[in-house]
């Protein structure tokens, strides 16, 4: 008897653990995975919900009315047509087609499910109809209007942050779509890649192309800045296992310390240099930087950014220099060089100011949160002045703001081996002021040079959002 | 001591009347129609948990309380949550859950006023053979067998059922413990009965038959070896399921990505997950929510329902009253005078913790979802009465150590007043 009461003790342990784990585990997955599951097209209580309830409204941050709602089941957009597609993947359609927008993601605020027992008490005494909350984005609506211009109509997207705060002031992606008429868009497939529902910004994988050499230079500085002393000679053209690393244009730029070859975008020195710092510590700097990870933000979510190599080195050479196997999506590189600008502190992406009641009380507002350190304040300062000088000097000219300084990395992806199919053109860098705290990211797909399609652009939207007062 | 054993069970008592009487009421006033039986179905829970509670206490003062409010409570979410889903399937639960208490105490007076249970050992093992051979019969073919049959008009399901009468012959074995023969007649037993579920599809009656007898074994003759070994076998027994049953690697692949499989089976785990985001920490409000939406709502994922409209907390919640009954009933086990009564009810509380824990990890994608209710909530007359037989039987050994007790006790005042 005393041996089985022994073994109850230790099953009723085990028992214990057992439901700890339980309850514990549904808390967790309720709390991580809970929002994705609520807005899954799959959940009827959604559209059931858009009957019963006037929505609340999709706010800009200067509170122009982007959607809103003035019956149960009606919605309307933005008056301008260009405005409407511009801000279209963020804001989302009334029908969830495109399932990133704020009128999927944060529909349990738009239909009143978050409002507490006390509320819903208060709505159902007081008011006529049941109101939802609104949401008021970090979105500056003519800010996105201009730059979906700029892109005239090329498939391609801008993004612009407030590296400080996060804070994402214009999240573009051309084509757009018009919420109004979303009969037009039903018969898409999800994998196609021309589609207006894909959200460029978080969605587009592309080939970083030579933005990616900023990583790279990153990995120089935290990891081995004595390299820093090297000189890198370029003859154009590499040979490397059965093939070779050249450079664009088969241009030669002799002998180059790292800031020349990075201002150069030189592609043989920067594999010479991939060498050096060796596999691992360049596969260390990108996962830093967020690549090969779920942004599973609170606010918004962003398909991965890949970094990849093989045992090949030709395979890990063009890996270092944004080719191979890389994705980034524009807000992945956006981030960084908005961490470089901000000594090193990547911070959190947020595309929500705060949440309206129906009383009009505002709560959840936007608090900035640091997702993480990448870099010291001194490995940034000094990659920080690369970048400039990379405008300055380098192929990101197109890019400076007369009376600002500005810092960045131009790129042409290469993204077939036929050269008739125009590189995707690349633009990746941050206005380094402390009252404009402004990081952009630019691509246009098949543009052509980084240069001389993706710096423009990205030059003129960071002088408007200048003129706006950011 | 007594005023410190029993002070409160008269307000939990009170409290879930309260629940009973205001979540009616709600249920009363946001109906569409007005119906009446709504009033007939509170009064008479509320009937019978006063009068189950009052007359067990009375004649029968050494009852444990905790595990009988606990089972009384569940019982109570469970008939509010299907009357919200469907009257008609509330009323049914009722005349069950009359059956059930009628069944618990028989089973009660059974097992304290009857001591020779442990040599019916061999007829139970033949007759839970049987049983579960029934239904597949019944059924016509082996490979399409189902696990329920019925008989005039009213659905059985035979592994319920055969649940109790597991746990008894282990008990029956596991007490008189010698070595190799027991081990091989549990193995022998318990194997037959595995095989016999597995062909009917029944997952869940499977992974909780063995779970309860590993943690048998275990308790009866503390060696780890021996769970070591008999974990393993089940491994080895799993891995052999997965490669013969399409079935079980369809459950498999359903736990891995339900949403990638949701046009063909995947909705059902994909809608209770969905449910249960939709409630939210607080819930939506009873009423309020759409359980219709979630496919077997009133047995299997009647836990994705109640947190859809309760909220999550009250799920959680739920999870540690369960854990009440489970450390009480472990307390009364340790009580137990002989080695058979405490086989028992460790075996009785095995099976409930292993069927909660099986049927909320699955809901929740802990584990492959494997089709089994939840004790005293789920609809269903055979569940009902196996789990309230489960519970007499562990009061039944509660009585007897109660009564024990207060022999003892006597004995030491005799021996003082010497």
């Amino acid at each position: 008897m005393k041996g089985i009461r022994k073994s109850i003790k230790a099953l009723l342990w085990t028992f214990i653990i057992l439901f700890v784990v339980l309850a514990g585990y549904t808390a967790y997955t309720v709390t991580v995975n809970g929002s994705t599951w609520f807005i899954s097209s799959y959940n009827p209580r959604l559209a059931n919900q858009k009957q019963n309830v006037v929505a609340g409204s999709i706010l800009d941050r200067n509170y122009i009315v982007l959607a809103k709602s003035d019956e149960p089941g009606e919605r309307d957009y933005h008056p301008n047509s260009t405005t409407r597609k511009a801000v279209s993947h963020v804001v989302g359609d009334p029908y969830g087609l495109a399932a990133t927008g704020v009128e999927s993601f944060h529909a349990k605020y738009l239909l009143g499910f978050e409002g507490n027992v006390f509320e819903r008490l208060y709505q159902s005494i007081v008011m006529e109809k049941r109101v939802g909350e609104n949401v008021t984005t970090t979105l500056d609506s003519a800010l996105c209007k201009y730059a979906y211009e700029q892109l005239k109509g090329k498939n391609g997207a801008v993004v612009v942050m407030n590296y400080h705060t996060g804070e994402i002031l214009c999240s573009v992606s051309s084509p757009g779509y018009d919420p109004t008429n979303m009969d037009a868009y039903r018969n898409l497939s999800d994998d196609d890649a021309g589609s207006p529902l894909v959200n460029r910004v978080t969605m587009g994988r592309y080939t970083p192309g030579s933005v990616f050499k900023t990583v790279t230079l990153a990995a120089v500085l935290k990891y081995k800045p004595e390299l820093l002393n090297k000189t890198y000679s370029c003859s154009g053209s590499m040979d490397m296992d059965d093939s070779a690393i050249t450079c664009a244009g088969k241009s030669k730029h002799g002998e180059q310390t790292i800031e020349e070859a990075y201002c150069n975008s030189c592609n043989v020195a920067f594999a010479k240099i991939a060498l050096d710092l060796g596999r691992d510590t360049v596969k260390r700097m990108a996962e830093e930087f967020g690549f090969n990870e779920e942004y599973l933000f609170s606010d918004l979510i962003a398909y991965r950014s890949g970094y990849e190599s093989s045992g090949k080195d030709l395979d890990f050479c063009w890996s270092a220099i944004g080719q191979y196997k890389d994705t980034a999506t524009p807000l992945q590189m956006c981030m960084v060089a908005a961490a470089i600008a901000n000594d090193g502190v990547m911070m959190e992406p947020k595309l929500v100011k705060s949440i309206v009641n129906a009383r009009g009380y505002e709560y959840n507002k936007l608090s900035p949160k640091q997702l993480k350190n990448v870099l010291s304040a001194e490995s940034a300062a000094a990659l920080r002045e690369y970048m400039i000088s990379a405008v300055e000097d380098g192929l990101g000219g197109r890019a400076a703001v007369k009376g600002y300084t500005v810092g960045g990395k131009t790129g042409s992806a290469e993204v077939a081996d036929d050269k008739s199919i125009e590189t995707h053109a690349w633009y990746h860098g941050f206005v380094y002021d402390d009252k404009s705290p402004l990081a952009v990211a630019v691509v246009v797909e098949h543009g052509g040079s980084g240069g001389r399609v993706a710096a423009p652009i990205a030059g003129s939207v960071i002088k408007k959002a200048l003129e706006l007062g950011y | 001591m007594q005023s410190m054993r029993r002070p409160s069970s008269g307000s939990i008592l009170f409290m879930i009347t309260l629940f009973y009487v205001l979540a009616f009421s709600i249920l009363f006033i946001n109906a569409d129609v007005v119906d009446y039986r709504g009033f007939i179905v509170a009064a008479g829970a509320i009937g019978l948990l006063y009068f189950q509670y009052g007359a067990l206490t009375i004649f029968f003062p050494n009852v444990d309380r905790a595990v009988l409010l606990v089972a009384n409570f569940l019982c109570a979410v469970g008939m509010v949550m299907l009357y919200r889903i469907d009257p008609d399937i509330a009323i049914k639960q009722l005349v069950w859950m009359g059956v059930g208490m009628l069944m618990m105490v028989c089973t009660m007076l059974g097992i304290r006023y009857w001591n020779r249970w442990p040599r019916l050992k061999w007829i139970l093992m033949v007759a839970s053979v049987g049983l579960l051979a029934l239904s597949i019969l019944f059924s016509g073919s082996v490979f399409g067998a189902k696990n329920w049959f019925s008989i005039a008009g009213i659905t059985v399901q035979p592994s319920e059922f055969v649940k109790v009468l597991l746990v008894i012959a282990m008990a029956g074995i596991l007490h008189q413990y010698n070595g190799f023969t027991s081990l091989l007649t549990i193995a022998g037993y318990v194997g037959v009965c595995l095989i016999m579920l597995l062909l009917q599809k029944d997952l869940g009656a499977a992974l909780l038959y063995a779970g309860t007898a590993i943690i048998m074994i275990y308790a009866g003759t503390s060696n780890k070896w021996l769970v070591g070994g008999a974990l393993g076998a089940v491994g080895v027994g799993s891995v052999l399921a997965y490669k013969l049953f399409p079935h079980v690697r369809v459950r498999v692949a359903l736990w891995q990505n339900p949403w990638a499989l949701y046009e063909s089976q995947g909705y059902q785990v994909v809608q209770g997950l969905i449910a249960i985001a939709s409630g939210g920490l607080f819930g939506l409000g009873l009423t309020m929510g759409m359980p219709m939406a979630v496919p077997v709502r009133h047995t299997d994922f009647i836990f994705a329902v109640i947190c859809e409209e309760f909220g999550l907390i009250i799920g959680i919640a739920l999870v540690a009253f369960y854990l009440v009954f489970i450390v009480r009933g472990a307390i009364i086990a340790m009580d137990a005078r002989n080695s058979f009564d405490a086989m028992l009810a460790i075996g009785c509380v095995a099976m409930i913790t292993l069927q909660c824990f099986i049927n909320i990890g699955g809901v929740v994608k802990l584990i492959p979802l494997t089709g089994i209710t939840l004790p005293f909530v789920s609809y269903g007359g055979s569940s009902m009465i196996s789990c309230y037989v489960l519970l007499g039987i562990l009061e039944g050994i509660a009585i007897k150590n109660g009564d024990a007790d207060e022999m003892e006790f006597a004995e030491d005042y005799d021996d003082y007043e010497d």
